[in-house]
């Protein structure tokens, strides 16, 4: 129960983020958002996106991995 | 598996026994009944307990330890049952030692911290309408199960992914 909960937190949280981000745009001068430095913005965060999907995988192989350890006992 | 498999042996070791075997494998019976009950209980709401039925189990080591074997099969037979009911007791510890969580809890708060970075910056670069919106919100959506899938692998004895009891 309290691991659905957490789930839906995170689900909240990330949709409250990407609404603050937008709301954050409008008060942006408009010189910050030319092209060159959205291409600076897309690089970082293309790194982290990468990061956290090596991340995510090497989480959920594990966890999948001790699920059929303790299934065969 | 492997204990019910072991389950299925004992009980056969003891069938082979003979009629004076017939306490210790009803107490055997009593004492996977409780331990079935209390590891996947009808009520899926109530915490599991993977900690109960010591006492049962001892009754049947016990039970197996009384028999007077009248000859050289029965020896032997009274034997392998002892030693399986000690194999039992052995994989019930290494079951109730590994219950606790194996994910790196670090690991986890790094990736929902990576998560949100990710996040605000696409809702930065993302234009104010419904369709890129939207696409975020699925995005968290899947991002969401994953870890979601990740807690719920990681404790195997709640939650909707369970191991079978049979």
């Amino acid at each position: 129960m309290i691991i659905t909960v957490i789930a839906l937190i995170l689900f909240i949280g990330l949709v409250g983020v990407a609404l603050l981000g937008g709301r954050l745009r409008r008060l942006l001068p408009a010189e910050q958002l030319s092209d060159e430095s959205k291409d600076a913005v897309k690089l970082a965060l293309g790194l982290v996106a990468t990061m956290t999907a090596i991340l995510l995988g090497l989480l959920i192989s594990s966890a999948k991995g001790s699920f059929d350890t303790r299934e065969l006992k | 598996m492997q204990m019910a498999a072991k389950v299925t042996l004992l009980d056969r070791v003891l069938k082979l026994y003979g009629p004076e075997a017939m306490d210790a494998r009803r107490a055997l019976r009593d004492a996977i009944a409780d331990g079935v009950q209390h590891t996947w209980p009808a009520d899926r709401s109530r915490p599991v307990r993977l900690d109960s039925n010591q006492q049962i189990g001892d009754a049947v080591y016990v039970a197996i330890s009384g028999l007077v074997p009248h000859d050289e099969t029965q020896r032997a037979l009274k034997t392998q049952a002892a030693t399986l009911m000690v194999q039992l007791a052995e994989f019930r510890a290494l079951v109730q030692a590994q219950a606790v969580s194996s994910v790196s809890k670090p690991l986890l708060i790094a990736l929902v911290i990576w998560l949100v970075v990710i996040f605000f910056g696409f809702s930065l670069l993302a234009p104010a309408n419904a369709t890129s919106t939207l696409a975020l919100v699925a995005g968290a959506f899947s991002v969401a199960c994953a870890v979601l899938i990740i807690l719920e692998l990681d404790h195997p004895f709640a939650g909707m992914i369970r191991i079978p009891s049979r």
